[in-house]
């Protein structure tokens, strides 16, 4: 099963089909994420892949939550290509994955996205129910 | 389907087994519950089909709708839904219908390019948009749907899709592929939809839907006595109506009619079947577990077979070869040292992550120790930082020597970090006691400076008394000098009186001379 997964994606736990575990790397030397593996949860809803799944980092005793001003350090990730709008049924784990990956590898800033407190404090919604203004076109 | 469990995460690929489908899109899911409650009320009423013309008989219209796509996801999960009796006889009964090609199980590998990027299924019905790519119609459609804003993409280039309607007789944005791909699909191979029944059909997925509606024997269908209501898999069908409870001749056990060659088979207790190669009577509930251990015709291979023996031999030839085969031997001895082997496996991986555990806290104490990095000079640690003032006002008190404040800061890249801990608490440790040494050389030096102030203070006090004595004394002198002058100036008027005239004439005789009102004083002392 691995075999068939990009350098980097590895599949962590698949025992049913509401969540699944993976684990991703950042494959260049990117200081940022360097010597760092990354847990992702992914939870299908019902209608899956209509509707998009709901993608979030969690945080483990070797896995952190990394640092880009797009991911707010309760794992949620703000990217235009999870929520409802930006989400197409062609997508897949790997795929999704894969575009996680290359966020990340792109990235140059060590910082999380501006509010990140108040929101990780407040924020009582699921991830696909939070609307996010996408307006960096950089990532 | 190259790999069939590949992560690609075909959730519909992964239910394609005829089985409960767990992803039946919500309203299409209820207008067929909806639908089928309506007709089922029809259906189960079995007056209806007594006679030729029911007041109400399911419309051609409505058979349709029944097998349509939408409907088959619901037909197909009803063995799961909490569905009333009728209900499932009905869905039963009304098989065949369309099959969904997707839940079935394909045993020729799909290409690639023949799958569906939506349900990772081989396409079934395949339409292709305007820019070329190509879904199966119903995951198109669910797809376009679920598109809120108004305005249609295509869900793998996000192209414009135009022409397309809520209404599947209106959609004009799809045109059909070419028939060779049609082709290609046609010929992948399949097993039948009702395998689990007992059906070794396998062949082209174009011909599975003929094979279900016109030959599997293991298709259901309505049983030919109409008032019965009941299902009938199609070989039993040319049979009477089989849904009585009969007696099973040997068990004597009351069972259904038409299970009662399955009971016979597999389950009754009583009945014995002998064995086809042995030969023994043997009764048929243990026949499957005969057959496949104890059989002495059946083949079986060495017990040392797992760690290398290839013999294989009837049961009953296996006894002389295992008391020679010297793996068979080995074998108990093998397995269990594959068991604890296992175990310890179990425990090192146990142990491992422990250790990572514990690594991941070392090396965050590491960090914590050496926050910056070990070339700067500055105090590597707050502890340090800490001790350094301390450090300073030791050695300006001189009560100890320098010499061990030097390496404290200037060698912190040390071996390991426990040294510099130990070298730490050491440095620290002097410190102390050099802290206390100065404290007791403090004491010392102000008990001295209080000391020496209060005996000066003391011997100043003993000079001002003496002198404050001298005063008084001259005071005195004075005093009893005046009065003498007083009691001679106004002798025989006043005599020995000391009232206010004496004040008053204090001021007057106030630059006496000391030595003539001594004497005489001294003489009116004497005359006294």
């Amino acid at each position: 099963m691995h075999a068939h997964l990009p350098p980097g994606i590895t599949l962590v736990q698949a025992d049913n089909l509401d969540t699944w575990l993976m684990d991703i790397r950042v494959l260049d030397d990117n200081p940022i994420y360097r010597n760092q593996t990354y847990r992702l949860k992914f939870v299908f809803s019902g209608s899956y892949p209509i509707e998009a799944p709901e993608v979030t980092f969690v945080k483990t005793e070797s896995h952190p939550i990394p640092m880009h001003p797009h991911i707010y350090s309760n794992g949620i990730i703000c990217l235009d290509l999870l929520d409802r709008q930006g989400w197409s049924p062609v997508h897949n784990v790997e795929s999704v994955c894969m575009s996680l990956q290359s966020m990340l590898t792109g990235n140059t800033k060590n910082e999380r996205p501006e509010g990140d407190e108040s929101f990780v404090r407040n924020n009582r919604l699921r991830p696909r129910d939070v609307s996010f203004y996408f307006h960096d076109n950089t990532v | 389907m190259s790999a069939p469990n590949s992560p690609t995460l075909g959730l519909f690929r992964s239910d394609a087994r005829p089985g409960p489908l767990t992803i039946p899109p919500p309203n299409l899911e209820g207008t067929a519950t909806a639908t089928a409650t309506a007709t089922a009320a029809t259906w189960s009423d079995p007056r209806q089909f007594v006679v030729g013309a029911p007041p109400n008989p399911p419309s051609p219209l409505a058979l349709r709708a029944l097998t349509s796509p939408s409907n088959r996801r619901a037909t197909l999960a009803a063995p799961t839904l909490p569905l009333g009796h009728a209900d499932s006889i009905r869905k039963r009964s009304s098989l065949p219908a369309d099959i969904d090609l997707s839940t079935l199980d394909y045993i020729t590998a799909c290409d690639e390019n023949l799958i569906c990027p939506i349900c990772r299924c081989p396409l079934d019905k395949p339409v292709r948009l305007a820019c070329d790519h190509i879904f199966c119609d119903e995951c198109l459609n669910r797809a376009l749907e679920a598109q809120r804003n108004g305005e249609r993409n295509c869900p793998s280039c996000r192209t414009r899709v135009h022409g397309w309607s809520e209404d599947a007789g209106k959609q004009k944005h799809k045109t059909s592929i070419p028939r060779i791909l049609t082709q290609m699909l046609d010929e992948l191979v399949v097993r039948c939809p009702n395998g689990k029944a007992g059906c070794k059909w396998q062949d082209k997925r174009g011909e599975v839907q003929d094979h279900v509606d016109r030959y599997c024997d293991y298709t259901l269908l309505a049983c030919p006595e109409s008032e019965c209501g009941e299902v009938v898999p199609r070989k039993h069908r040319g049979k009477s109506c089989l849904h009585f409870h009969t007696k099973c001749e040997d068990c004597e056990q009351s069972v259904l009619r038409l299970d009662l060659e399955a009971h016979q088979e597999s389950e009754c207790p009583k009945r014995a079947k002998d064995c086809s190669k042995c030969g023994a009577n043997i009764p048929v509930r243990e026949l499957i577990s005969h057959l496949s251990s104890k059989c002495p015709e059946t083949i079986v291979s060495c017990p040392g077979s797992p760690y290398g023996c290839s013999f294989q031999s009837p049961h009953a030839d296996l006894k002389p070869h295992t008391k020679t085969c010297p793996i068979a031997a080995m074998a108990p001895f093998l397995s269990a040292q594959q068991a604890r082997q296992d175990t310890q496996e179990a425990q090192q991986k146990l142990l491992q992550r422990k250790v990572d555990v514990l690594e991941g806290g070392f090396s965050s104490i590491q960090s914590l120790l050496y926050t910056s990095d070990a070339g700067t000079r500055t105090p590597t640690t707050p502890l340090e930082a800490m001790s350094d003032p301390m450090l300073r006002s030791g050695s300006n008190n001189g009560a100890a020597s320098a010499s061990s404040t030097a390496p404290a800061t200037e060698n912190p890249p040390f071996d390991s970090s426990t040294e510099h801990l130990l070298f730490l608490h050491d440095s620290l440790r002097n410190e102390i006691s050099r802290v206390e040494n100065a404290l007791a050389v403090l004491d010392a030096r102000t008990t001295m400076t209080l000391l020496n102030e209060s005996l000066r203070a003391k011997e100043e006090m003993a000079h001002t008394n003496a002198a404050i004595n001298g005063m008084r004394m001259q005071l005195h002198w004075l005093m009893s000098a005046r009065l003498q002058a007083q009691r001679e100036q106004s002798g025989p008027r006043a005599g020995p009186s000391v009232g206010g005239g004496g004040a008053g004439g204090a001021a007057g005789a106030s630059a006496p001379m000391l030595r003539p009102v001594r004497r005489s004083s001294e003489e009116s002392r004497q005359k006294l």
